[in-house]
């Protein structure tokens, strides 16, 4: 399938606030940017509001070009070579006797994006995206299934690895046996990881939820992490797939520590929250496509530990579990979660031992934060999260 | 090169959304889409080709047959069936206020909430879209304009360190005036009471435990792990749990399970995103399966009828749900309790996810109760409930005469689409229940 859009995502500033409008159609562009304004009027002034991002700002930063968000070779791929990946995907699962294909995907993006704002703001970028996912299943008396992808900004993926790694997981899923309830130390693979971040950490270090009081952290500087545990937001990661020179505001990207060897060193905030607290933008202002209002998120967040190894060969009576279900369950104010562990195994003395049938983890994501203790090699980019396999100490497990 | 079978669909979308928090209009945001999407079927292959600008169309199907064309070289030859659709019109008006007078009613809403100095924030949220849809074929065209509509209120409550949540939301097939009345403000107050009492709830035992679930939460089960098992591509795929189990007992007698796209609940449609117009199929009758949900392929490949073929903008039609729910029984809420005597009531869902394949749920539900000897006693919070599909419903051994449905988004693939999902109360003699 081929999809292709364009579209003017509008805000004004009027009236002492801002209104936000968006269309598909370039003959409707001065009744939007009348909607916008009316929009600005109906919220009436706000005294926080302060304009839109200004040229001035950063200006030695501004001329930071980042690496490895375009490659041609992605928008030059025509539709037989697009069915030749699936077909990869597909041969490395069928390399796996006895699993057999749920479903496999590839797909590109081009995007262009462009913005411009009366404060003398003119950017412009081209980024392209390929992303492949394979699902594989093997059956014992029931069935197990298991899921591996990757996405990258250039033409480097290995298609037929990951529908390899998607059969092997389900594979050696298989047969699994229950375990006793306790406390166990957790490896927890990339995906498992970018899980907990994605639905509770992200909501804890945006800027406006510290401000509201509906995040757990509220003071720079506290210790909220392991001591070894430092996590960066970094919008020009090379090839990183929330890396630009800009963020969505126009303000320029930067490399900005979150949390340094356990300690708190920032929030992240685009320009209007930023404003309010008389700071900064951080460059954290994304917006989903044209049509979406910009709101806080990360670019790159980056999870690293002092102490790299092999998490496995440090676990002496532990488990490794793949992926979570239901995540984004979590309490992201609180941090307590009650997850379903997918693909998961029991590891005793460093290895491996057998699958395990159905657990589940009950735990505080902030106290898990204290409980890293060591840091995989195996880093792998999840979207907008970038991490290596983890181990967590002494987690309760049902 | 002619196609076998194509078919076009444009839609225009226009949106408005509004954000209050704390007295403050957070957000205010009005959008206009419009999009067309060419579709062409050839030996066995589909291309599909969307578009943002009003695309010449002939151009564009041409630009589809080359793409079914060359997905065809791999696809398995299915001959896709044709069905007689007669013209069809329905423009459903959805009541639209002024702006100005939405925002100083979804004001009062938020007010409503403020119920108490222990609220310590609140927050309104209102979406009203209205959508144009044209379909058309080689041999037949159809239109729809219908407006949906939606608002959720939310509260946190604070007191001694402790921080809760409530919230409570109402979506349905209507115009903005939908925040008009009292309903909006009982919604407010009923979010605020729960985060209130929340904040005094302990957590609950874990264990195996007999439950009641309420409509709400019983929708979820059945929509989560019962009705996305019975998309026939997730079937086909080998993905489904209840693949193969077609006219086999799969749970209780007492469970009949509905997919019905023609009830006016959230997940009406007067003709699906393939230009079928639908009607209610049973999935469960009897606790023994009886159907899957189905768009024109795998209708197609597994001779059944269509009417589920559902698309989020310009994506592909899959199989989707509609409104899902268990049918009512013949029991009142007050034997349900003395079936269980002792156990935990558990109401309302903060999001649950399912693994098809292995038949697997979790839920989290917003609050419990603990039942003893038949009676609600104390309130508890951060429960959850999972366990394996099949043998949750072979163990329904209760269900209520009180079905209520309940709207809401459901995502499958990247898309999202809006569901109606309800059961009534029902009584599961045993269920993994998580929580301290």
């Amino acid at each position: 399938m081929k999809s292709s859009s364009r579209g003017f995502g509008i805000r004004v500033s009027y009236g002492g606030n801002f209104g936000f409008a968006s269309t598909d159609d370039e003959k409707d562009l001065e009744k939007r940017i009348d909607a916008a304004k009316k929009n600005a009027k109906l919220k009436g002034r706000d005294e926080d509001w302060k304009g839109f991002v200004g040229a001035e700002e950063d200006k030695d930063k501004r001329r930071e070009k980042v690496e490895g968000i375009y490659d041609r070779d992605i928008v030059d791929l025509n539709g037989e070579e697009m069915i030749e990946f699936v077909e990869s995907l597909m041969e490395g699962i069928k390399s796996v006797k006895g699993t057999f294909p749920i479903g496999g995907e590839v797909s590109t993006q081009e995007e262009q994006f462009k913005i411009i704002n009366t404060n003398g703001i003119e950017e412009e970028e081209k980024r392209t995206m390929i992303y492949g996912s394979a699902e594989a299943s093997f059956r014992d008396d029931g069935m197990n299934s298991a899921y591996d992808f990757a996405i990258s900004r250039d033409l480097n993926i290995d298609f037929e690895e990951i529908g390899r790694n998607a059969a092997n997981l389900a594979k050696n899923s298989a047969n699994g046996k229950k375990i006793r309830s306790g406390r166990y130390d957790l490896v927890l693979s990339p995906l498992a990881v970018s899980e907990l971040f994605d639905n509770i950490f992200i909501h804890a270090i945006n800027g406006e939820e510290v401000m509201k009081g509906r995040s757990k952290f509220s003071n720079i500087g506290e210790e909220v992490g392991n001591a070894g545990l430092t996590i960066l937001d970094d919008g020009l990661f090379k090839g990183g797939c929330g890396t630009a020179s800009f963020d969505d505001e126009g303000f320029p990207s930067g490399k900005n520590y979150i949390l340094d060897e356990g300690i708190l060193k920032n929030f992240i905030y685009d320009s209007y929250t930023a404003g309010k607290e008389g700071k900064k933008s951080m460059g954290n202002a994304v917006r989903e496509d044209y049509s979406s209002f910009p709101e806080i998120d990360v670019r790159n967040l980056i999870v690293a530990h002092n102490n790299v190894g092999d998490p496995i060969e440090e676990t002496r009576d532990g488990i490794l579990i793949n992926s979570f279900i239901g995540a984004h369950t979590s309490n992201e104010i609180t941090g307590d979660f009650s997850l379903e562990g997918k693909n998961a195994f029991k590891v005793e003395r460093g290895e491996i031992k057998y699958p395990i049938k159905s657990l589940m983890v009950y735990g505080n994501f902030f106290d898990l934060l204290k409980a890293i203790v060591i840091a995989g090699r195996d880093i792998k980019m999840v979207y907008d999260i970038i991490t290596p396999s983890i181990l967590v100490e002494d987690q309760r497990v049902i | 090169m002619q196609a076998d079978f194509y078919d076009v669909r444009r839609c225009e979308i226009e949106n408005r959304a509004f954000a209050i928090e704390d007295k403050k209009i957070e957000r205010v945001s009005s959008s206009f889409d419009h999009f067309t999407v060419v579709r062409a079927f050839l030996d066995g292959g589909w291309g599909i080709v969307s578009s943002s600008s009003d695309p010449d169309e002939e151009a564009v199907l041409k630009d589809a047959i080359k793409l079914a064309k060359l997905s065809s070289k791999r696809s398995k030859k299915i001959h896709l069936k044709r069905y007689e659709i007669k013209d069809f019109k329905q423009k459903i008006e959805g009541k639209l206020l002024r702006e100005e007078d939405e925002l100083s009613i979804l004001r009062e809403i938020e007010e409503s909430a403020k119920i108490d100095e222990r609220i310590k924030n609140t927050k309104v949220f209102f979406s009203s879209s209205r959508m144009k849809v044209l379909y058309k074929n080689d041999h037949h065209e159809e239109f729809y304009d219908l407006c949906r509509s939606g608002y959720s209120i939310s509260a946190i409550a604070k007191e001694d360190g402790e921080m809760q949540y409530g919230a409570e939301r109402e979506y349905g097939i209507k115009g903005s005036d939908i925040i008009e009345g009292d309903r909006p403000h009982i919604l407010a107050k009923k979010a605020a009471d729960m985060s209130i009492k929340l904040l005094k709830a302990s957590s609950p035992p874990s264990g195996k435990k007999r439950v009641i679930l309420d409509q709400e939460l019983g929708g979820v089960f059945i929509h989560e792990a019962v009705g996305h098992a019975t998309e026939a591509d997730i079937v086909l795929a080998g993905d489904s749990i209840l693949e193969g189990k077609m006219g086999k007992r799969i749970g209780s007698e007492m469970i009949n399970v509905y997919d019905d796209p023609t009830m006016m609940e959230y997940g009406y449609y007067p003709f699906d995103d393939e230009g079928i117009i639908p009607k209610r199929r049973t999935l469960i009758e009897d606790g023994v399966l009886k159907g899957y949900l189905h768009n024109r392929e795998t209708a197609s490949v597994l001779k059944k009828e269509p009417g589920n073929g559902r698309a989020d903008g310009d994506e592909v039609p899959i199989p989707r749900m509609s409104n899902t729910f268990i049918g009512d029984g013949d029991m009142k809420f007050e034997e349900l309790l003395e079936l269980v005597s002792d156990g935990v009531y558990l109401c309302g869902s903060r999001g649950g996810e399912v693994s098809t394949a292995e038949g697997l749920f979790h839920f989290n539900a917003t609050k419990g109760y603990i039942i003893r000897k038949g009676e609600i006693g104390e309130m508890v919070k951060d429960v959850s409930l999972s366990g394996n599909t099949l043998e949750t419903l072979k163990r329904i051994v209760g269900v209520g005469n009180d079905l209520k449905i309940n709207g809401g988004h459901c995502g499958k693939e990247g898309q999202t689409v809006p569901v109606g999902s309800g059961s009534p109360h029902l009584v599961i003699s045993s269920c993994l229940i998580g929580g301290e």
